[in-house]
């Protein structure tokens, strides 16, 4: 299967290396597999230090996978030569989270805006190179006047809106978003949100959204991706994962997020990822959890259409 | 027992005097947990700062802060260290740099009643074992002996509720107590503040932007914008009927769960005005539906707003 903007992540893995070599590596992304369609968004969600910021580099390159494969539209990225990786980069960009520290101080907005051009379209005149700019500040919602301003004169709104106007300068198919509005307040964050959504829309790029934010993550993604300690352990639709969410622990973080939701307050906090349990990862925080959950890795199963859950026991679970 | 009166706080920069606080009054009364809430920038932890002392050098500040019948803002830094930490304690958004990291959990603990209660090393540590029992930390002796890197954010946390408790303070400052946390240990956090709150019947000043955590801990709650306080009035009525529009605003665009799915994601237009800047009317003024030529020229005082609210807004809801 090759066709156009299409992700398909297999058996990722990402480790590492502790300092000493007595030690086991650290097991941060742990043979997760799934697909992004074209104009797609897949939410991502999970605690601080389950992998979800390390899968998104992992995707991207910007940290060694210790196995497994990223197809971009069928080629391997963790197998491509430099030329060839920084020609599909142009396809697959990621907007990070700290709006301020992802933007060089030391350039105008007009710069930052025109890398991406310099990069991926050198022969670009420099009438059209100013045209592009001109027309990306605009659909970001950044008024022409600020072009010639540094990042540390912006709020932080703004910047994340320089920050995604830099990502889709080069008019990519894919755009990561690494947590995009967590460092903003809450009444911005909705035009940054509205804004990501507005792009994706007019252009039909697909997103990987990170948050560990379920509302957010509900009100944009088609599917839904819940991380625990690097494992992948609930895949689905938006709607079936927020009606029926299956896995212990997906029912958790909702419960968190909505007192009025059924489901129990958790006890005790993850595992560290130096040691994890072994066979299922959340089985000492999980009220249900049998010896049967400490022997195995529980694997993915499909329990409605599109909906998989890694639990040995969701056949017994209550509704 | 806390009485703010026409507070005012402004940072000395290169060139120009940033207004942060800009005549602020406030009481909580004991045990009382007032919510504070607004945006960055709204100047709800400086408030707070200013009552603790810990303003940075280049402040100046104007008003009353009353604690106990003391005025805390002309205390000098003795009569400060009677107060901090024994009758007026503080809780830091981030748990890992708020803690000593060269000394073990057990150490610091106990330091705090060797200075403030006069307690032998062994007694203090003692109780300091105790404390981590009841903020519900398991096995507490090993971690004692433990430094604050070997332990989790919420663990952490947790260990920031035990330390302000331990000379049963009259008032707890709370900021931001569980921005820091996961979703799943946040919740834990809230409860264990509500816990303690029954137990020990501390006032708690709980700053924050998660109207979720003041929903559930808060008997009253402070609205600020731009420096002043636009709203007060009570949790249950704040929450149901808002006065001030950017409380409305705040409310909408609150994450919810529990609400139907949206098609646009909430948001209020615009941005807050630049602290620099002296705006002769109100500072939502542009970023407010409501607004009319009257809010860009007078600037509404806070009154009373039907029943127990007060609200400062020319056109209240």
């Amino acid at each position: 299967m090759t066709p156009d903007g299409v992700l398909q992540v297999k058996g990722l893995s990402v480790q590492f290396p502790r300092r000493t070599a007595a030690h086991p590596p650290l097991m941060a992304v742990l043979d997760v597999s799934f697909v992004v369609g074209p104009g797609e968004t897949l939410g991502l969600v999970g605690e601080s230090g389950s992998g979800k910021t390390t899968l998104a580099r992992a995707i991207l390159r910007l940290v060694p996978a210790a196995s497994g494969e990223v197809l971009w539209q069928g080629l391997n990225l963790l197998s491509m030569d430099a030329t060839r990786l920084r020609r599909q980069r142009r396809d697959l960009q990621i907007v990070f989270q700290d709006p301020l520290a992802s933007l060089d101080p030391r350039m105008t907005v007009a710069d930052i805006l025109g890398e991406p051009l310099d990069v991926h379209e050198p022969r670009l005149t420099a009438d059209a190179r100013q045209a592009r700019i001109a027309a990306m500040l605009d659909q970001a919602g950044l008024s022409a006047g600020l072009r010639d301003r540094y990042p540390h004169e912006f709020s932080g709104g703004q910047c994340q809106r320089v920050g995604i106007a830099r990502a889709m300068m080069s008019n990519p198919k894919l755009l990561i978003c690494d947590e995009p509005v967590s460092a903003l307040d809450v009444s911005i964050r909705g035009q940054i949100v509205n804004l990501l959504v507005d792009l994706q829309r007019d252009r039909g790029m697909a997103m990987l959204f990170i948050s560990h934010d379920l509302a957010l993550v509900r009100h944009v993604s088609h599917r839904v991706l819940v991380f625990y300690l690097g494992r992948l352990i609930e895949i689905a639709p938006r709607d079936s994962l927020f009606a029926a969410p299956m896995h212990p622990y997906t029912r958790a973080l909702m419960a968190a997020a909505a007192p009025d939701r059924p489901g129990q307050i958790l006890k005790g906090e993850p595992s560290s990822p130096l040691e994890p349990p072994g066979g299922c990862a959340f089985r000492d925080r999980c009220t249900h959890a049998r010896e049967l959950c400490a022997g195995s890795v529980p694997r993915l199963e499909e329990i409605s259409a599109g909906h998989f859950v890694a639990c040995h026991r969701w056949r017994e679970l209550p509704d | 027992m806390l009485q703010i009166d026409s507070l005012c706080i402004e940072f000395r920069q290169e060139r120009a005097r940033v207004a942060a606080v800009r005549d602020v009054s406030l009481a909580l009364a004991p045990g009382e947990c007032v919510g504070v809430v607004g945006e960055s920038g709204s100047g709800k932890t400086q408030t707070f700062l200013a009552a603790m002392g810990l303003l940075g050098r280049n402040a100046l500040v104007s008003g009353s802060i009353r604690f106990e019948g003391r005025e805390l803002l002309a205390a000098a830094t003795s009569e400060l260290n009677r107060v901090r930490g024994a009758r007026l304690a503080m809780i830091f958004q981030d748990p890992m740099t708020s803690l000593t990291p060269h000394l073990t959990v057990g150490v610091q603990m106990a330091e705090v009643l060797v200075c403030h209660a006069g307690l032998s090393w062994t007694a203090a540590k003692r109780k300091a074992l105790d404390m981590l029992q009841t903020v519900r930390i398991a096995d507490a002796a090993r971690r004692m002996r433990q430094y604050p890197h070997e332990l989790s954010g919420g663990m952490r946390q947790r260990v920031m509720i035990g330390m302000s408790l331990l000379c049963e303070p009259a008032l707890v400052i709370a900021d931001e107590p569980t921005s820091a946390l996961d979703a799943t240990i946040h919740v834990q956090v809230i409860e264990l503040l509500a816990a303690m709150r029954r137990e020990f019947r501390m006032a708690i000043a709980l700053i924050s932007h998660d109207l979720g955590a003041v929903h559930a801990l808060a008997d009253r709650v402070v609205v600020m914008y731009a420096g002043r306080v636009v709203e007060c009035a009570p949790a249950t009525a704040i929450f149901a009927h808002p006065r001030h529009p950017y409380t409305a605003e705040l409310l909408r665009c609150a994450p919810n769960l529990s609400a139907a799915r949206l098609n646009r994601m909430p948001s209020i237009t615009g941005q807050p005005p630049d602290p620099a800047e002296v705006l002769p009317g109100c500072a939502f003024a542009a970023r407010c539906a409501r607004a009319d030529a009257r809010c860009r020229i007078e600037r509404p005082l806070l009154v009373q707003s039907g029943g127990a609210a007060q609200a400062a807004c020319h056109h209240p809801l």
